[in-house]
Parts: C-alpha cells; sequence; structure tokens
C-alpha cells in the first residue's frame, strides 16, 4: 500500500471505529470515558497547533480552556444565548485573550514564551478564583444546563445523555482533524513548519514569522476555549481547580506521548492517559500524577518522537 | 562597466557597536545592477554584520541603506525580502527536516497564493502546477532536480549550502547576498557551486559575497570590498585588491 493510501485506510477506519464505540461499550462509566478523552483530545489537538506545527511551547492551554468555560457558561446562563453561540463567544475570547499575550510575548524566542505562557496560566486561575462577582470564586458555577441544539422550532437536540454528548465531541474533533489535516498541505501550514525549523531563514524568504506565530496561538486558544465550552456542559459544573497549571501540564504531557507535530498523536496520548487518568481514582489520584511523570520520562527518553513516531518507524523499517 | 548602471543597492556611512565594541564604522558601498562584488576580511572584521544590517536582522547604529530607490534603514527582515533583497547564512540554514521540495517551495512563499479558501478547500490544479514548475525549475538551477524527494539533512553538506541558496531564490532576489557560499566546500563542489551562481546571475540577480577562499572570490567577482576591524581598506578590481599593500598586509599576507 502506498502510505498516502495506508493513511486514507487509517483515517477512515478511526471514523467507523470512533463512531460505533459508544454503541460496542454500554456502560455509563466508559461512555464517560470516551467523552472525558473527547473533550482533552480537541484541547491536545489545540496545543499541537502550536507546539506540533509551529514548534512553540505553551504550558497555559488550560488557563484559556478556563476561559472558554467560564465564557460559554456565563452567556448561556446569564445572557440565554443558545449552546452553539456560547460556544462560538467562548472561541472568539479565549482567542482574543490569545492574540493579545502572544502579541508581545511571541517576540520572545525559546525558553521566555514558554515561562510567559506558564505565568499566564497561573494569573488567569487567579482571576477565576478571585473575581467572585463574575465566576463566583472557588465555589465555582453549579448547575450549568446541558446544551439543547435547536434547528428551527420543531427540530431540538438535546445532548443530555453520555452518548449524544460523545457524538457531539466527536464532530468538533473530526472537524479539527480536518482544519490539522490540511496543515500539512497549505501555505499557512508551510510557513508555520519554517517557524519550527528555522525562524531566521523563514525570515529571510519574507515570512512574517512574527504574524504567522501570533495567528496559530489565537487559533490554538480559540480551539482550546472550544474544548472549555465542551467541558464546562459536559461536567454542568466549573470552577477554578479544573483549569490550573498542572492541566496545562497534563495536555502538554499527552501531546508528548502521543507524539507531536502528528494527526495520530494528539488522539493517542490523551485517549491513553485520560484512561489512565479516570482508572486511578478508583485507587489513588496521586497515583496518575506518579504515572504521568513516569510515561514522561520513559518518552523523552525513549521515544521522542511519541508512540505515533515510533509507530511510523516500526512501519517504515518494516517496508525497508 | 558598472559605472553609469542605475545603483540597485547604496549603502552610506552604516556603523554598528557592540557595547564598547565598534563592528562596524563607516562602511559605504554602491552597488549596481548585473555586477558580482565581493566582501573580504579577517574574521570579525564585521562582514557578516554588514549582511545582517543590510538584510534588517540587525539594526544600525548610523547610516543608511537605499535598496531600488527606498530608504530600507529601519524595515524589517521579511519586508525587506519582499522587495528582493534576500540572503543566505554563514552556518547555512535550511529547513533540516524537510525534504528538498518542501524546503525551496517555503522559499517560494511570498510567490504562493494563499487565503482562507485554499486553506479549507485546497488549491486549484493550475496554482499546484505553477508552483510545482517554479520549485522544478529552481531545483534544476542549483542542480538538486535528482534529490527532491530526500530529506534536507541526508545531503551532502556542499549540496546542503546549495539547497541554502535554492531556498533564498525562491523569494525572486534581485540582490542576492550570499555569506560565505564557498565556505567547507572542496574544489569540485566549489566549481559546482560558482556554475550554479553563474546560472542565477544570468537570470537577472545582482551578486553580493562574502568569503574566505580567496581565490574564488577573486575569479568570480567584477569588485572586491576589503575590510579591516570594521573599515573598509580597500576597494577595487580584484587585481588592484591583490597588489593593494594594505590588504597584503592585513589579510592576504598573513595567509
Amino acid at each position: 500500500m502506498t502510505p498516502v493510501r495506508r493513511n486514507l485506510f487509517l483515517l477512515s477506519f478511526a471514523a467507523v471505529f470512533s463512531l460505533t464505540l459508544p454503541l460496542i461499550f454500554k456502560s455509563s462509566f466508559i461512555q464517560h470515558l470516551l467523552v472525558m478523552s473527547g473533550i482533552n483530545i480537541i484541547l491536545v489537538m489545540s496545543l499541537d497547533m502550536v507546539l506540533g506545527h509551529a514548534g512553540l511551547i505553551s504550558l497555559g492551554h488550560a488557563g484559556f480552556m478556563g476561559i472558554g468555560a467560564y465564557t460559554c457558561t456565563l452567556l448561556v446562563m446569564k445572557f440565554k444565548i443558545p449552546f452553539l453561540g456560547g460556544l462560538l463567544g467562548a472561541m472568539v475570547l479565549s482567542g482574543f485573550f490569545g492574540a493579545l499575550i502572544g502579541y508581545p510575548s511571541l517576540r520572545l524566542r525559546g525558553h521566555y514564551f514558554v515561562i510567559v505562557t506558564f505565568i499566564c496560566g497561573i494569573i488567569f486561575t487567579l482571576f477565576f478564583t478571585n473575581l467572585v462577582s463574575i465566576t463566583k470564586g472557588p465555589m465555582g458555577i453549579p448547575g450549568i444546563p446541558s446544551p439543547k441544539i435547536a434547528l428551527g422550532d420543531e427540530l431540538a437536540i438535546n445532548f443530555k445523555s453520555k452518548i449524544a454528548y460523545y457524538y457531539l465531541v466527536l464532530t468538533f474533533i473530526f472537524l479539527i482533524t480536518y482544519v490539522k489535516y490540511r496543515f500539512y498541505h497549505s501555505r499557512m501550514g508551510r510557513a508555520l513548519l519554517a517557524i519550527r525549523e528555522d525562524e531566521d531563514l523563514g525570515k529571510s524568504v519574507g515570512i512574517y514569522t512574527h504574524a504567522y506565530k501570533v495567528g496559530i496561538f489565537a487559533i490554538s486558544t480559540a480551539f482550546a476555549g472550544l474544548a472549555g465550552g465542551l467541558y464546562a456542559h459536559y461536567m454542568r459544573f466549573i470552577g477554578p481547580d479544573s483549569f490550573t497549571m498542572l492541566h496545562s501540564f497534563y495536555f502538554f504531557v499527552m501531546n508528548l506521548v502521543g507524539g507531536s507535530g502528528t494527526i495520530a498523536g494528539p488522539i493517542i496520548g490523551p485517549l491513553l492517559l485520560t484512561v489512565i487518568d479516570e482508572l486511578s481514582q478508583f485507587f489513588n489520584p496521586a497515583l496518575a500524577r506518579i504515572l504521568f511523570g513516569l510515561s514522561l520520562i520513559l518518552i523523552i527518553l525513549y521515544m521522542p518522537k511519541g508512540i505515533t513516531g515510533m509507530l511510523q518507524r516500526l512501519v517504515l523499517k518494516r517496508e525497508v | 562597466m558598472t559605472r553609469g548602471a542605475p545603483s540597485l543597492l547604496t549603502v552610506e556611512n552604516l556603523s554598528k557597536n557592540f557595547g564598547g565594541f565598534v563592528a562596524l564604522s563607516g562602511l559605504s558601498v554602491e552597488l549596481g545592477k548585473g555586477e558580482i562584488l565581493g566582501l573580504v576580511g579577517p574574521n570579525g572584521a564585521g562582514k557578516t554584520t554588514t549582511f545582517n544590517l543590510i538584510t534588517g536582522f540587525l539594526s544600525s547604529n548610523q547610516g543608511k541603506i537605499v535598496f531600488k530607490g527606498r530608504d530600507i534603514t529601519r524595515l524589517k527582515p521579511h519586508e525587506i525580502a519582499r522587495m528582493g533583497l534576500v540572503r543566505t547564512f554563514q552556518l547555512n540554514k535550511i529547513f533540516s527536516k524537510l525534504t528538498i521540495k518542501e524546503n525551496i517551495q517555503i522559499g517560494s512563499h511570498i510567490y504562493e497564493k494563499g487565503g482562507i479558501k485554499r486553506f479549507l478547500f485546497g488549491s486549484s490544479k493550475r496554482d499546484n502546477e505553477e508552483i510545482e514548475e517554479k520549485v522544478n525549475r529552481l531545483m534544476c538551477l542549483v542542480g538538486l532536480e535528482a534529490q527532491r524527494g530526500k530529506v534536507a539533512e541526508d545531503l551532502p553538506y556542499g549540496d546542503q549550502k546549495l539547497l541554502g541558496i535554492g531556498v533564498s531564490l525562491g523569494a525572486h532576489p534581485s540582490l542576492l547576498l550570499l555569506d560565505e557560499p564557498f565556505a567547507g566546500m572542496n574544489l569540485v563542489e566549489t566549481a559546482r557551486c560558482v556554475s550554479s551562481l553563474r546560472r542565477i546571475l544570468e537570470n537577472g540577480t545582482t551578486l553580493f559575497l562574502v568569503d574566505h577562499n580567496m581565490r574564488a572570490v577573486m575569479e568570480f567577482c567584477d569588485r572586491i570590498i576589503v575590510l579591516n576591524f570594521g573599515k573598509k581598506i580597500a576597494e577595487g578590481r580584484p587585481e588592484d585588491i591583490r597588489k593593494s599593500p594594505e590588504v597584503v598586509a592585513s589579510y592576504l599576507g598573513s595567509i
């Protein structure tokens, strides 16, 4: 099989498989795992847009997810805006904050940008905790309604059940996968690759690298906001504890474990680690953190390109 | 030959200090269309600094740079590149994890069509053919057409340098600044590089190069400027430079 055909085959297999998953697994717990993985996949895919494609490390994505979650929740609950409008608002506001922070800080190189995102993540959490009049502070916002998408007066879809929510999340995963796929075959994607590989060389042939960096950071944080909105309406409760530094770090690990800069990586990584995370809640939540740390060390030592990178290498080896 | 030709690049009184260290002081350069100008000098003489200043990678403390009649002294690197003034790098820069074809296609960034519609649904067949044809032409120009699918870092060193030039050609330079194009090349590779550069010149690109390989520079350039400690100590045709006592004392004599 040619690589293109193989990828197409794998993709269609994954699509069909993911569509049938909740029909195979009827247990509510497994369906919960699937939805949580799905939301994490969206978040990690958004992170991969900056990390994998442009080579920029962000350790503040949970903060942007939080902005999205609070925005969507407040738009829907306070202003009675329909769910999809809330999601759109979440994307716009997170993306706006991404651009606002990215514009000055992306002039910094390497580690300095990482530190800025790291600190922003912390500051966002502080705002979620202390802006009591808006976010209700550490108490959080309970009773978020399950989303309803109304198509005209007659037809309304209610995403109350886990299965329905799974398909909602899956739709967004498909959409973002397509966007990520286009990165590999478009002028913008190539400009991002140029930034990852050698920014100065990119500048020297006329690529406005700073604009691309700010642009991709805004797009990435917008999708993080989308994940936040989906998270809020699934959990029906949000509080500052859901969007901490530690979460940003988890997403980063998930991306590395799966393999950054690939299509499959940001799907495999979160799937694996979300299952580990949720299962460890039965035993000891600290176990998850130990396993996360351990997997990070193992990945860095033995699979610098993540699980996807390793699989690709195995396939290539066999063909040679 | 060069006199009377309209000036492509004019550098006036360009100076740069790094703290107390004077990297370049009062350099003036005049470069006409179709010329090959060489910039030589010992290590630390300010050659690469000159290139960095002209292409906007560094900002000058003093002086003025005019390209195609427009003041570019304060422009950013990508803006200068878009005007057709492109450079290569001393420590050869290429997109090492990407293929030759991808490298050159990224070089053609500013001439490739973009936009949201093309991002979402792909470029039209005609656009693709256009860019394909251009990439092929550039690969032939630097003699790498046979290796298009290879990953850049797997190429031998000489080919990597040629690829670096190929990437810069994507931006349609009318003036190409080459920072040590012959460094680290053996005689065969140097000859290949020179013939590529000749072809580039025939395509209407003016060349301004820095190199240590005196023999190649003497043979290749129409005119040479010699720098020492950030100051121009000589300027003229290669045969005059060879005779200049100051140049012999500071540079040629030391080899």
